[in-house]
């Protein structure tokens, strides 16, 4: 023991000798951080709320979360009782909210007043003023904010005492301008322990407001799933400041909602980093409509700044507020144009979409739409249209009728008008007589009213005739592409229950097809995405049996894609699903108006993601107990997406589901939702299986 | 500190003011924030100078069409790009995408080209291409040069220092600025088990703190001096799903430095297995490994191990646990020679060892589907012409187009440094004295093409010695030979057919070698001959770059020297794998009247003995 | 990774230190050094389990010269065949000596005779240092995830105490029994085969705590990192007296084999409070503590209360559901004296309310 004794005291005593200089500078690192933190502290506040519900749903894949029971973070911005903080800590909309200050004697209630939706940021302001005025911290200048200068991230759930130091993380600044240009984001550990705290730097100086964001989901709990993973974001003090005036206006019974500035355009190539960003679409009384940009142009620059795909487009914009003005250089053809004064545009101003109130006979190689039904009470209605009536010409009220082709073409044309206005179309009726007449164009959805399905839809959908080419139209305006013209060689096609894989391998998934497929007849395509915790067989005999039936008697084709791990869907599996979809409307003859996601739990957030994020491919969303987790995005003209949800009265998600359709109707989506009696969270019983395959029919609604 | 030389200090208190200057330029106090103390700043600014230094290297992978991708780091000017496997995966021929998109924080998207494949140690090298105007002149990057990370020494790693992470994890990087992030080195040394198909395994990894998440893969782990120490490339993952936990894993540089030879010459490259089984022995107390199974014909077993032995070290490496073995074997490429220290009977003994591979040849490429349903989709977007250009499919090549350029730039060398041998097909003759297994003699090879006796010409070798003409002749490409011709004269392990193929490689070069018998083998260790008892390898260790040829069914390799180019000897394999090769070997190098370089000392051995050295009297090639 | 024999270690650290010289002059300090160090007092420790998603691994630190183990209880231990792997690579049996539920902790002895491990943390005199304050830099080693076996070395994180706070674990499937103070760490340190991991600052002369198990918070409702300090406390209602039991007392006690080791199912007697509070019905999960109406000169009543009145906080802690409240509740005695802050319409007052006993309940 001697020996050792000796040998270790000789140990430290090196040790000590050696190491002297650098202990000194990491204990001088940590003295830094505390007096940071010690800084800051009287303007960290503890927020508590009670009220509210108890579980809301977070992340792409849409993992419910119960509302914590702990108290969180904001920060004071303003010395007469305003308080920022992350929207993350009201999203369950609680119904009493205190703030307890550092230092002084009580807590104070306090109201949300504003929102701030592009970086999920709410203001608070208190019932009554302080009792002394509240400390406002000091903010880092944006320009000083350097990648890899330290970072400390702070928060008060952790410790109920609002006089003690806050809770610390310490990491670095990892990137800037990130989330489209919104956000700071660092490697400090950033979680609800301290959403709507302050990341600080060693200077005890705000370099931001720590929030959860994700540059594909937006909303309150986008971004949640990545808490304490390292990757962290704060939105800008400075930036935060620059808007504070504005937030300030709100008011507790009037809160005020900053939202984010839109162009109002969609571009052609789906891939952000793909070709230059040429416009596929425009929509009506958009900023990009009013300032006279039009399809095809292709946007050169933004405020001066280089642009050539649409990932730079987007980060030229992203960080923008609605009636924030922009110039915008485009190329039409070979010539450059500059649109000056650009006012940028909110969803609040989005229109539905508009509709005659018909559904057109399918497969029809002949000019114009043939009317399959008329919804009752429609504009088609009431300005006489008939079952049977072949539309062949429209336009405006006042100047000429102009020809289409098909339902496509007359569905482009709707795309480009407005809601409520009149147009006339001239219609041919079944003894051949021509009559014109003139439509008040409807809204999709309808304001307030629910959204109905047909009772009862004519037998006859299809003139049987996909395969043959369209007649082509004299001077007929510039159409989309059609659809890929489906594999000739039909003799060869597998009908019946196929199991598959994917290309890569990575997926197995089956597809039905019924056995009395015919090749000239237009199906409708659904994507069933299965929920988890169910083993997958039985899953997929379930669903087989609701629905081969239906897809016999009603020309449905059923692909159904297996996740990948039993946990559920991730969202990189969006590209397989919409790779098995892309697969069979390749070999058999699918209806792109009628593709729908459908999907329960787990699958059915999948289901709204897919809806989202392949506008080109999915027309409609149908989900069973599965609620929207992020705000709805905003629409795309002539990519129209329609709504399906379904819950069970008893379904713990049931209230989230409920506050989806309100998000999707703010977006003006068509919506129908059905709540089942004493259901939990179950599939649809026959009757809603009913309506919903209506629906699916319904789905190329003009 | 008084270990220090007072020499530095001036040199440091400089060196602590710079940095306070710019530090101050950077993070500066402003008004209302206390100033920071000098020492603090200028660690700050450090840090700051270090991510600034080697950012412009570091590249966010996407694959075409947007979705999905990773991350990698630019290795040379060039645009040579190391990545993992995992991140390029996908329909191509070897299994991964020909073509990526791959953003740097200039703001501009290159495209790339697949060059070679690791798929065990799941690395992958790409090559960005410059971006060029309508005329072709290069706009991107500046000056045509990729800027690019250095190499450091992985080994000098240690738990407990810091590092950096650079990356597009959760494919954040829209604008292709990396996110960094910064933690601790938590193990070096590490092994990570193979997933599935005994692919993706990580032998001898670090282990960090430093978060990476899902689009790490691929992305470079830096000193806090911005030295390249691994590619990030695996994380322990558990109850919340794939996001940091605190435990990433990334594959140490110096194991990379020994396939980087293979990667660049485009090959699909295979990891190494010794032909034996260990396991740890004795259960309290220190681990012994002891080699419990072993192949028959495996050329550690004609090396003389045997099961019951001892495992002391490998290539130098102490192998103390299962995991000790593992990571040291997990490092080398199939087909290299290490040392081997081992006890057999109480006595310790070493010797090299040729490693053999470990992918068998079932393992169906994981971009392709193996039996099951067939999927019904074709083959993938086709690349960009410009990538097309570079890619060329070859069954055991990631990209068979960079073989081509290695293998041409080799011989190029050579031809430079030792004359060119091109058409010389006539007579070659080899004259010389010194030993035959260990008896003085005088030795002659001829090689020559010969008319038999149907006329037809057949390139012929004459073995002649002590006078005696003609002990040996033999037409290695006539039909109907015995092994027993082959390997003529005995104990030689077919020395003439070496010598042939010998003469196949310098005179006619591809053409020698009909059937894609030609290609560049990438990079291995080659070991001068000794007839020290106990040699030390690490001395006869020279670095080379290796051509393989094929004639038939004899598979060679050819050792060229990094330094020059100078040939240095071969291997010719008459049986594959389950008996020695016949080793060549040149030195002595002298110029003929041509000023074509010839070696004048030639040693022949086969197995575990010398079969002869002769030293050259004439060496006549006509 | 051969581990050199001990006389050998200062001097490769001298040399090291010389070769990265200026390196370390310029860049962050390393930790090489202290990790070593550390390690050399910790084990890796291998038991049952796979099933119910307990780890069979686990890590834990030497308290005596002798042997002895602290680490985290849990069920891995309970098997005959338990092992440890010393930081040198020697393998050895291990036996549980005791166990304190309360404070999670667990004390193992290696059963082979006279093994000597001199390398080891005395708890006593650690369990005196003072507990630090958030910010303060740490250091967690454990053998997290299973990455190191025999001598190959333990993992080393990173980070600062976030803070020094109450452990409030979600009951359920992450029990928690312990609910003292812990320090929560931002180091994702508490992961498999983490617990009985050593946390200590910086330069590794200050062993801080205990790392803990994989655990959810009810605050946030997320995962959390956290480490059972050495001043950490316990106190144990026993029928006769209420004593109260720290780290140091255990591993001191459990080292000499006096510590009596608890059944962890006995229940705290349930209390007998009446303040006179009718909350509102508690419908849904976190319905809020309303007051529907008081009994007439009730405690409550003559502490001020009125009917609509939502009970904030009690004593400071936040009170969101009717749950929590009576939580909250039950860990006062009778006689107690409480503030407690309720918002009427948009002001907050705070209430004395003196609680009184069940019995003596007025008709």
């Amino acid at each position: 023991m001697l020996r050792r004794a000796t040998l270790s005291v000789a140990w430290l005593g090196l040790a000590a000798l050696l190491v002297p200089a650098e202990d000194s500078l990491d204990d001088l690192q940590q003295k830094t951080i505390k007096a940071a933190a010690k800084a800051v502290a009287p303007s960290i506040v503890q927020i508590e709320t009670s009220g509210g519900t108890d579980i809301v749903v977070a992340g792409p894949r849409g993992v419910p979360i119960r509302k914590a029971s702990g108290p969180t973070t904001g920060v004071v911005v303003g010395t007469d009782g305003y308080v920022i903080s992350s929207a993350f800590n009201f999203v369950n909309k609680p119904s009493n909210i205190t703030v307890r200050v550092p230092g002084h004697p009580e807590g104070y209630i306090a109201d949300v007043i504003a929102t701030d939706k592009t970086r999920m940021l709410t203001l608070l302001k208190f019932k009554t003023s302080p009792v002394k005025p509240l400390i406002v911290p000091a903010a880092t200048p944006k320009a000083e904010i350097r990648v890899g200068q330290s970072a400390i991230a702070l928060g008060r759930t952790l410790d109920p005492n609002p006089n003690d130091p806050p809770s610390v993380s310490v990491g670095i600044i990892s990137a800037i301008g990130r989330i489209w240009g919104k956000a700071l984001q660092t490697d400090a550990k950033v979680a609800p322990t301290n959403y709507g705290g302050p990341l600080v730097d060693l200077q005890g100086r705000v370099q931001g407001i720590l929030v959860p964001l994700s540059p594909q989901a937006e909303g309150e709990t986008g971004g949640v799933e990545w808490y304490d993973s390292g990757i962290g974001f704060a939105v800008p003090l400075e930036d935060i400041n620059a808007v504070l005036a504005r937030l300030k206006t709100g008011t507790a019974e009037k809160p005020f909602s900053l939202n984010r500035g839109l162009l109002g355009i969609s571009v052609q190539s789906p891939d952000i980093y793909g070709p230059e960003p040429k416009i596929a679409t425009i929509a009506p009384d958009s900023a990009a409509a009013k300032a006279g940009i039009q399809i095809n142009d292709v946007i050169k620059e933004i405020d001066g700044k280089l642009v050539y795909n649409q990932a730079q487009v987007l980060h030229a914009l992203g960080a923008k507020y609605e009636g924030d003005i922009v110039t915008v250089k485009v190329l039409r053809g070979t010539e450059e144009k500059t649109f000056k004064d650009v006012k940028l545009g909110s969803i609040l101003n989005a229109h539905g979409r508009p509709v005659l109130g018909i559904l057109p006979v399918r497969d029809d190689p002949e000019p114009g739409v043939e009317v399959r039904y008329v919804y009752p009470k429609s504009p088609a209605d009431t300005a006489g249209v008939k079952e049977g009536d072949r539309i062949t010409k429209i336009g405006p009220e006042t100047g000429a009728l102009g020809p289409f082709s098909g339902a496509d073409g007359l569905a482009a044309i709707l795309a480009t008008a407005t809601p409520k206005t009149k147009v006339k179309i001239e219609v041919v009726r079944k003894d051949k007589k021509t009559e014109t007449l003139t439509v008040t164009l409807g809204e999709l959805p309808e304001k307030d009213a629910a959204e109905e399905v047909p009772e009862k839809l004519p037998e006859e959908a299809s003139k049987k005739k996909a395969l043959e080419p369209r007649k082509p139209v004299p001077g007929m305006p510039p159409m989309p592409a059609p659809a890929p013209a489906p594999k000739k060689d039909d003799k060869k096609v597998e009908l019946g229950v196929m199991q598959r894989k994917n290309a890569s391998a990575t997926h197995t998934y089956w597809v039905y097809v019924p056995r009395n497929y015919d090749p000239n007849v237009s199906y409708a395509l659904v994507i069933w995405l299965h929920p988890v915790g169910k083993d997958k067989e039985k899953d997929d005999e379930k669903v087989q049996d609701d629905w081969i039936d239906y897809c016999r008697s009603n020309n449905i084709i059923l692909a159904a894609p297996h996740a990948e791990n039993k946990t559920g869907w991730v969202v990189s599996e969006s590209d397989v699903i919409a790779e098995v979809a892309r697969d069979v409307m390749a070999t058999y003859t699918v209806d792109k108006r009628r593709v729908v996601a459908h999907g329960m739990g787990v699958g059915g957030q999948m289901a709204f993601y897919l809806g989202f994020h392949n506008r080109d491919l999915v027309r409609g969303v149908a989900a069973t107990g599965a609620a929207l987790t992020n705000q709805a995005k905003e629409k795309v003209p002539n990519q129209p997406l329609s709504f399906y949800l379904h819950a069970g009265s008893k379904d713990p998600l049931k209230d989230s589901v409920v506050e989806s359709r309100t998000k999707l109707l703010e977006q003006k989506y068509p919506v129908v939702y059905r709540e089942e009696k004493d259901a939990g969270h179950e599939y649809l019983d026959e009757k809603a299986l009913d309506e919903l395959v209506r629906w699916i029919d319904s789905l190329d609604r003009l | 500190m008084q270990t220090r030389s007072p020499l530095r200090t001036p040199v440091a208190v400089m060196v602590a003011l710079a940095g306070l200057a710019a530090a101050l330029a950077v993070v500066g106090p402003s008004t209302g924030a206390e100033a920071l103390d000098p020492k603090i700043l200028k660690m700050e600014q450090e840090r700051i100078a270090a991510i600034e230094k080697v950012r412009p290297a570091v590249v966010s992978v996407f694959s075409p069409g947007g979705q999905g991708g990773g991350s990698g780091v630019l290795v040379d000017e060039d645009g040579y790009v190391l990545t993992n496997f995992h991140v390029v995966a996908g329909r191509g021929a070897a299994g991964a995408n020909p073509h990526m998109q791959c953003g740097l924080s200039d703001g501009v998207l290159y495209d790339s080209v697949l060059v070679g494949l690791d798929k065990v140690g799941d690395v992958a090298m790409i090559r960005l291409l410059p971006k060029t105007d309508k005329a072709g002149k290069v706009t991107s990057p500046k000056g045509g040069k990729f800027p690019f990370a250095k190499m450091g020494d992985s080994d000098k790693v240690r738990a407990g220092d810091w590092s950096m992470a650079m990356g597009n994890p959760f494919l954040l990087a829209t604008d292709f600025t990396p996110t960094v992030t910064f933690g601790l080195v938590s193990g070096v040394h590490r092994y990570q088990y193979p997933e599935g198909k005994g692919l993706l395994e990580y032998t001898d990894c670090i282990q960090i703190d430093t978060s990476i998440n899902p689009g790490n893969s691929g992305g470079p782990l830096f000193t806090m001096q911005g030295d390249l120490i691994g590619i990030n490339g695996r994380g322990s993952f558990e109850k919340r799903g794939r996001v940091n936990s605190g435990v990433g894993y990334a594959i140490s540089i110096n194991q990379i430095k020994n396939f980087e030879g293979q990667l660049r010459a485009g090959i699909d490259t295979d990891h190494a297995s010794t032909g034996f089984l260990v396991a740890e022995r004795s259960e309290d107390g220190a681990a012994k490994m002891t080699v419990t199974e072993i192949l028959p014909d495996c050329d550690a077993e004609r090396r003389g191990i045997s099961s019951g032995d001892l495992l002391i070290s490998f290539a130098g490496r102490p192998t103390e646990s299962v995991n000790h073995y593992k990571n040291v074997l997990g490092i080398y490429p199939r087909g290299w020679r290490v040392p081997l220290k081992y006890r057999h009977d109480n006595e310790s003994k070493e010797s090299l060892v040729r490693l053999m591979g470990v992918l068998r040849k079932e393992i169906a490429e994981p971009g392709k589907p193996n039996g099951g349903p067939q999927p019904i989709v074709a083959a993938p977007p086709p690349p960009p012409p410009a990538v097309a250009k570079l890619y060329e499919a070859k069954p055991g090549f990631a990209n068979f187009y960079f073989n081509k350029q290695e293998r041409n730039r080799l011989l190029k060398t050579f031809v430079a440094n030792n004359g060119d041998f091109a058409g010389l097909t006539g007579t070659w003759t080899i004259k010389g004295d010194g030993k035959v297994k260990d008896t003085a003699a005088t030795v002659e090879f001829k090689i020559a093409e010969e008319a038999d006796k149907e006329g037809k010409r057949e390139t012929t070798v004459r073995y002649s010695k002590g006078g005696v003409d003609n002990l040996y002749v033999l037409q290695p490409l006539k039909q109907g030979l015995t092994q027993e011709d082959l390997e003529s004269p005995p104990d030689s392990g077919g020395v003439l057919v070496a010598l042939m193929h010998y003469r196949q490689l310098l005179a006619l070069g591809e053409k020698g070698f009909p059937g894609d018998g030609f290609s560049h083998g990438g990079s291995e260790p080659f070991y001068l001959p000794t007839d020290d008892a106990k040699p030390d390898y690490t001395k006869q260790r020279v670095e080379c770059e290796v051509l393989a040829t094929k004639l038939g069914s004899v598979p060679a390799k050819w050792y060229f020297s990094k330094k020059d180019g100078t040939l240095l000897g071969g291997e010719v394999s008459l049986v594959e794998r389950e008996k020695d090769p016949c080793e060549l070997y040149f030195s002595d190098y002298k110029k003929d009247t041509a000023g074509r370089n010839l070696p004048h000392k030639i040693e022949v051995r086969y197995g575990k003995s010398r079969f002869a050295v002769i030293n050259v009297t004439t060496f006549e090639v006509k | 990774m051969r581990i050199l024999p001990a006389f050998l270690r200062p001097l490769a650290a001298l040399v090291l230190l010389l070769g990265l010289g200026a390196a370390s002059a310029r860049a962050e300090d390393s930790f090489a050094d202290v990790a070593e160090k550390v390690n050399n007092k910790l084990v890796k420790v291998f038991g049952a389990g796979g099933f119910l998603g307990i780890p069979s691994y686990g890590t834990g630190i030497l308290v005596s010269g002798d042997g002895h183990i602290l680490t985290v209880a849990s069920q891995m231990l309970e098997t005959r065949d338990l092992r440890i792997h010393l930081a040198n690579g020697d393998r050895y049996h291990a036996k549980i000596v005791a166990v304190e539920p309360e404070l999670d902790l667990a004390m193992l002895k290696i059963e082979e005779k006279d093994v000597k491990t001199p390398d080891f943390y005395d708890i006593t005199a650690e369990a005196q240092k003072a507990v630090v304050e958030p910010g303060t830099g740490v250091l967690a080693i454990s053998n997290q995830f299973n990455v190191a076996m025999r001598a190959e070395p333990m993992s080393v994180q990173r980070g600062v105490v976030a803070a020094y706070s109450k452990l409030r674990g979600r009951r359920g499937i992450n029990q928690a029994p312990y609910d003292g103070e812990v320090y929560f760490v931002d180091a994702i340190m508490c992961n498999p085969g983490g617990g009985g991991g050593a946390l200590t600052t910086r330069d590794g002369k200050q062993l801080l705590g205990v790392v803990g198990k994989e655990l959810r918070n009810t605050l946030s409702d997320t995962w959390i990192n956290y480490a059972v300090p050495l001043q950490g406390k316990i106190t144990i209602k026993g029928e006769k007296e209420t004593k109260t039991v720290t780290v140091g007392d255990f591993v001191s006690q459990a080292i000499k084999g006096t510590y009596v080791t608890r059944d962890p199912k006995e229940k705290k007697k349930s209390s007998n409070l009446y303040t006179g509070i009718v909350l509102v019905p508690n419908v849904v999960e976190r319905t809020p503590p309303y007051v529907e109406e008081l009994d007439p000169n009730s405690p409550a009543a003559r502490a001020g209360f009125k009917p609509d009145d939502l009970i904030v906080y009690v004593d400071g802690e936040q009170v969101v559901s009717i749950k929590e409240f009576k939580d909250a509740m039950d860990r006062y005695e009778p006689g107690a004296e409480l503030k407690v802050e309720v918002r009427r319409g948009d002001k907050l007052s705070t209430l004395t309310l003196k609680l009184e006993d069940r019995g003596k309940k007025k008709p």
